[in-house]
């Protein structure tokens, strides 16, 4: 089975990771623009955390046969310098046009701020003015009003919801994300986001439609296997693998499609060109391995 | 010249804007290039190179950023795949220019690029900077392909030799391959950098232009300390190491082909047979049985660098 990550943070992990990723299966990565932990307190930071992006991250992809694709925009948390976000604004343009930038994002809010808001805003009509898909961060704490606030504001924009994948879900916000037509995201990511046992359970009770699995895996202890981890898990309570495709690829495909530089031609038949500048060590053109994940036990749960 | 844009078929212009100081060379080189897109792209993608190439002479530097980004979207990935007369072109206007293996994203990046006016170095920098500095794995691998077909080929040197640096092997690939401006402009020690890094990366010599024309005696010591080291390690010393150290020779070098030559593996004394009858040394060729038999090899033909070592392809 082949899976894409659609929200995975590359340049925090290690190789062994990369390795692990294609070995069970993962064919494309999308990685957002997001913050590195710590604020950054230049708008050079930004450039050159940008052009890693698009440049160094995207080969160190390709090495393990991994496509690599990410979303360029102004996180929430930095949204808070107003002087560096201004600055970061300016440059976002340049970057929003490159090839196998997919989306806008992560943006949203954090703290839920006059300036968050603020940026927030500009970069959602942004995105409306270079037509790209929106990839939205839910807050971690007073989630639930953040959410709803995020997706008013969205509406308020007159932005049709099916442009826009509201990200780090949970039973709290589902129902509500769903029922107003948006991309719902699930992170499976331990203790402060999406357990796989229970997207399981939701899955069961919501079925697949517009629901999108995802990793997040960055910086902080979490894991880059989840979503491979979270498809086996699925298949074990008797989830069909059609259903199980639908949100661990189909519908992250169909999300960034839009964006027109998200195609499964980009790993299933590249072309010419992006063969020879892309997939060095691409073991899908090379004969290929036999996906594979940790096998069963407590490994495979995600808490 | 541009308000053929607005006409049926589209043509876009085949020479830059007037006003722009250039050598003969450099609108040679824009014509040849328009001349392979309007061959082979569609109309609504002419029209809009041409839109693009307007905007672009009058001085608009985002214009430049913002189309050289999407120039894909427009142009599609397709390989040029030149016939042999379009490439004898490239090579006459552009001695040691060779866009085998160019798409037309990449040809269409740089005619694009060439539609920019400047009167000075910095002026051509001005945008060369922020697209190398912001620029995505295919956007600098067209970038860096293009550096021998921009003007003021001094004010580069910097530029390819912070691209020798890029652990980005399709970048790397685009400086050291197929590409006349480091032989003609890097100065020995950045040579000698680009050398050793291109073996550190196992890519084969034979697609480096001119390279055998700038071997020097500190490449050769370079070279040595190499080899030592991957012997040191276990690690195999790459067939065409010894390729750089023809004309070069020192005692070192000599003893160690000699030894190569007597007791390597058969790929290795051809590598140190080619090396030392290249060198016009004097060696002693009476050692090995196969000696003569390698000589044949070499005298036709079937003994040659790009045989033993061939082109690396990705």
């Amino acid at each position: 089975m082949a899976f894409i990550d659609p929200h995975i943070h590359m340049v925090s992990r290690t190789t062994a990771d990369y390795e692990a990723m294609a070995a069970a299966g993962v064919v494309a990565v999308i990685e957002p623009a997001f913050w590195q932990g710590q604020p950054r307190t230049t708008a050079g930071s930004f450039q050159d955390y940008f052009a890693t992006l698009v440049g160094f991250e995207r080969f160190r992809a390709s090495q393990f046969g991994i496509r690599h694709y990410c979303t360029i925009g102004l996180n929430s948390k930095e949204a808070n310098n107003e002087r560096l976000a201004d600055e970061v604004m300016e440059m976002l343009p340049l970057y929003l046009t490159k090839e196998g930038v997919v989306a806008i994002g992560e943006i949203g809010f954090d703290d839920q701020t006059a300036l968050e808001e603020k940026y927030l805003r500009l970069q959602l009509e942004l995105a409306v003015e270079v037509d790209l898909p929106i990839l939205i961060h839910t807050p971690h704490r007073n989630k639930k009003r953040g959410t709803y606030r995020t997706m008013d504001i969205i509406e308020d924009l007159g932005i049709a919801p099916h442009r826009v994948v509201i990200d780090h879900n949970n039973e709290e916000t589902c129902k509500e994300v769903l029922d107003r037509g948006y991309w719902c995201a699930f992170t499976i990511y331990p203790r402060t986001k999406m357990g796989n046992e229970r997207v399981v359970e939701i899955i069961r009770q919501y079925g697949t439609e517009r629901v999108i699995i995802d990793s997040s895996a960055d910086w902080g202890v979490s894991d880059a296997l989840a979503v491979p981890k979270t498809a086996r898990l699925m298949e074990q309570a008797g989830i069909t693998k059609d259903q199980i495709e639908i949100v661990t690829y189909q519908n992250a495909l169909a999300a960034y499609s839009p964006s027109g530089q998200f195609r499964e031609e980009d790993w299933l038949n590249p072309t010419p060109i992006d063969q020879r500048t892309l997939f060095q060590g691409n073991s899908v053109l090379r004969g290929g391995q036999s996906p594979r994940v940790d096998e069963a036990g407590e490994e495979l749960i995600i808490r | 010249m541009n308000s053929i844009a607005d006409s049926t078929p589209a043509v876009i212009p085949t020479q830059l804007p007037k006003t722009s100081s250039k050598t003969e060379r450099t609108e040679q080189i824009a014509h040849v290039l328009a001349t392979w897109l309007q061959t082979r792209l569609e109309p609504s993608a002419l029209e809009w190179l041409a839109r693009q190439s307007e905007k672009i002479s009058q001085g608009d530097r985002k214009g430049l950023f913002l189309s050289f980004g999407l120039v894909p979207r427009k142009t599609g990935k397709s390989d040029l795949n030149l016939s042999s007369e379009e490439l004898q072109a490239a090579h006459k206007v552009r001695p040691g220019w060779h866009p085998e293996a160019w798409s037309v994203d990449q040809a269409a990046r740089t005619w694009l690029i060439l539609q920019w006016r400047h009167r000075t170095a910095g002026e051509l920098l001005s945008v060369l900077d922020p697209l190398f500095n912001a620029g995505e794995v295919r956007e600098l691998v067209a970038l860096y392909s293009a550096l021998p077909l921009f003007p003021y080929p001094e004010a580069h040197q910097q530029r390819c030799e912070e691209g020798i640096r890029s652990n980005i092997r399709s970048v790397l690939l685009a400086i050291v391959y197929d590409n006349p401006y480091p032989a003609e402009n890097l100065c020995n020690n950045s040579w000698n950098q680009l050398i050793l890094k291109t073996l550190f990366n196992d890519i084969s010599l034979s697609g480096i232009w001119a390279v055998d024309q700038r071997n020097n005696p500190e490449l050769v010591d370079m070279l040595l300390d190499f080899a030592e080291e991957r012997q040191a390690a276990g690690r195999q010393v790459p067939l065409d190491l010894w390729r750089p150290m023809v004309r070069f020779l020192n005692s070192r070098a000599t003893h160690k082909l000699q030894q190569l030559l007597e007791s390597g593996n058969p790929t290795e004394q051809r590598a140190a047979f080619l090396t030392l009858v290249e060198s016009n040394s004097g060696a002693n060729f009476d050692g090995p049985a196969s000696a003569s038999q390698l000589r044949d090899e070499w005298e036709t033909g079937q003994l040659t660098w790009e045989l033993l070592v061939p082109r690396t392809v990705s």
